[in-house]
């Protein structure tokens, strides 16, 4: 059966049903991507559409499901939400089911209703409702794991209160056939959220982020993606309030035939916001990449700041990139920069580092690492940078090798 | 007893022969400057000396220690022991300076069959070696030559070598972008190096550097090849008289 005829039919609080009832409008009306459709060009999911799904199963959870340490932390397996983040003073987590109804109603609010979006919302198992208070000050682990042959679509809403802080780990692991998370995010005045997004994931992965920031918020996000089969990920941050920030890194490291490809889209409705996109990727193998930037300025944002770059660095002839940042400004007072950059390694780093007697394939490997490490440590949470930075050691040719060289030193 | 052996060198970039045939010999514990006017092929012999790709040897040998040069790949020569300090040392934007060295020097370990050190001895000789060329420190936890001033640079080249103890330490153009005080600085980190396990070419424009590093032997390079060669007093005939002798006597000659 195709992705559309195994949504489930299923039982349905009835504060959900208004949700549910959109996104099935939304879905009879534009569809699910074709080839087409122009924002999906250079990422066809036709087979994915097309293949066959078997009936979500039900994980079984009494068999001993162990919660990994961290912890505050949430934990989707496949479909099914499996933990919660303990109570803490300024915390609050609910599932769709037990959520207040004025909280639900803002589900749905913050990602555009199509697509991906709209059969999320039509298909969603269960959904983490969480509410960030100005007296929590602290982290939380979002964990995907993918899981299973049949669909999942993990549904999250956070919503940070008016000078909140949070520090936000979401990580995609695990494998399956398909997984289409949406997380919806709305930073409060002042709200602050410092993000990291891992894809570590085999199987497809078909994200939506959507962020709404009002006024004087700050959101940093770094998103790091290293497998893609496919990966697309789309980031929607929303300026909604004046003097609103929004700081979009992203990497990227692939090989093989992965696919990846990041949308991601800062719209500046209100006056006197910033946004600045950087995304970095390495590509080996026959692997592919797409990164789709794009800065709106509305007229009603006087005194935006936009910037974008975007720069790919192949490490094999049969790669590919298709970068297209792009700016849209309807109001003269704005200050906007965009580019986009693909090359092979230079030659005279490369040279450089040979002549102190280090091996071509190590040199080549530490010039890769030193372009993704920039990005790496600028991360926006601190406590991941470690796990990050072994990540894409792991990943890059000579692996042991660099791994001995970038040991930390005492 | 000759530690750097070139007979008969010949090379090309781009199909156009720069070296024209170029002998040298170069004993252990001496130091040789190569002057020359621009474009007579001065970086050439550097970078041909260092095995860079684009530099195309057409005759000739190179035997440093008796072992033949040429065969090696650029890694390979690093780990026999030659040097080169850059005219224009690249930044590394993502990896820092001690990360490097430590990669750089584990990997000559390695290919010399050596044991690798530990981070914790790595530390300790760094920081050694960085006083004796007065490196600031906190240039060690920077990335490599990442907005480093051009002193610092050169500095940072000097400090490489005097870590790595190379057999041949090739110094293109170290002077370039110098002012006197930096000047000082690195020549003393140079003549700290020089010893009988050792050989030095300095390659230069200017004789200004020569005061600070003084030759054993200089060589006038034009137009590819050596047309003269002397004591420390031909470097000081060229600064009064300039190239023009020498290049005349290449034309004859």
């Amino acid at each position: 059966m195709s992705l559309l005829t195994t949504i489930p039919e299923r039982e349905t609080p009835p504060t959900l049903a208004p949700l549910r009832e959109r996104a099935r409008q939304a879905l009879q009306r534009s569809g699910l991507p074709t080839k087409k459709t122009e924002a999906w060009r250079f990422t066809p999911v036709r087979h994915l559409l097309d293949r066959d799904y078997p009936k979500a199963e039900v994980v079984d959870t009494s068999a001993g499901w162990a919660a990994p340490g961290r912890d505050p932390r949430a934990h989707f397996r496949g479909a099914q939400l499996l933990a919660l983040p303990q109570p803490q003073p300024g915390l609050k987590a609910y599932r769709a089911v037990e959520a207040p109804a004025a909280l639900l109603e803002r589900l749905g609010t913050v990602a555009t209703n199509e697509h991906f979006v709209a059969l999320n919302s039509v298909s969603f198992t269960d959904a983490l409702l969480l509410v960030v208070g100005r007296d929590y000050d602290g982290a939380l682990d979002l964990d995907y794991e993918a899981f299973g042959t049949s669909p999942a679509y993990p549904r999250v809403l956070i919503v940070l209160e008016a000078g909140a802080r949070l520090r936000l780990v979401e990580r995609a692991f695990g494998q399956s056939a398909l997984s289409v998370p949406v997380t919806e995010v709305v930073l409060g005045p002042e709200a602050s959220l410092d993000h990291v997004r891992v894809h570590s994931n085999e199987g497809a992965l078909l994200g939506t982020l959507a962020v709404a920031q009002e006024r004087a918020s700050r959101y940093r996000s770094l998103v790091a993606s290293f497998e893609g089969a496919p990966l697309r990920l789309d980031l929607d941050v929303r300026l909604l309030g004046p003097c609103a920030e929004a700081y979009l890194d992203g990497i990227y490291l692939v090989g093989d035939q992965a696919h990846v490809d990041h949308h991601v889209r800062a719209e500046h409705v209100a006056p006197h916001c910033r946004s600045q996109q950087r995304y970095r990727g390495v590509l080996d193998g026959k692997a592919t990449a797409v990164f789709d930037g794009q800065a709106l300025v509305r007229r009603s944002a006087p005194g935006s700041e936009a910037h974008q770059h975007s720069r790919s660095l192949l490490l094999s002839g049969r790669a590919n990139v298709y970068a297209k940042p792009h700016l849209e400004i309807d109001h003269d007072d704005v200050v906007a920069s965009h580019g986009a950059t693909v090359g092979t390694l230079d030659e005279d780093p490369l040279f450089y580092l040979r002549s102190r007697g280090i091996p071509a394939p190590v040199a080549r490997g530490m010039l890769a690492f030193a372009f993704l490490e920039e990005l790496v440590n600028a991360t926006p949470v601190e406590a991941i940078r470690s796990e990050l930075t072994e990540s894409v050691l792991a990943r890059l040719p000579e692996a042991q090798t660099l791994r001995a060289h970038f040991e930390e030193l005492p | 007893m000759t530690m750097l052996q070139i007979r008969n060198l010949h090379a090309s970039v781009d199909g156009k022969e720069i070296l024209k045939g170029i002998d040298l010999e170069v004993g252990a514990g001496e130091v040789h400057a190569i002057m020359g006017p621009n474009g007579s092929g001065k970086s050439t012999l550097s970078y041909v000396l260092a095995g860079r790709e684009g530099y195309e040897v057409t005759e000739g040998q190179i035997l440093l220690d008796g072992r033949d040069l040429l065969s090696m790949s650029v890694e390979e020569r690093a780990a026999a022991g030659v040097f080169l300090a850059f005219q224009y040392p690249v930044a590394i934007p993502g990896v820092s300076n001690l990360y490097f060295l430590r990669a750089a020097y584990n990997s000559i370990r390695k290919a010399r069959g050596q044991e690798e050190v530990s981070g914790a001895q790595f530390l300790k000789l760094a920081r050694e070696k960085a006083k004796l060329v007065k490196l600031d420190p906190e240039l060690l936890k920077r990335a490599v030559n990442d907005g480093f001033s051009g002193g610092e640079k050169k500095r940072n080249e000097v400090f490489q070598m005097t870590l790595l103890e190379p057999r041949l330490c090739i110094l293109d153009e170290t002077d370039s972008g110098l002012d006197i005080d930096a000047l000082k600085i690195v020549s003393e980190g140079v003549n700290a190096l020089r010893g009988p396990e050792r050989a030095m070419l300095v390659i230069t424009h200017y004789q200004r550097l020569l005061d600070y590093i003084v030759p054993d032997v200089v060589h006038v390079l034009v137009d590819g090849r050596i047309v003269t060669s002397g004591d420390k007093g031909l470097a000081l005939e060229l600064e009064a008289r300039g190239y023009d002798d020498a290049r005349a006597s290449a034309r004859n000659g």
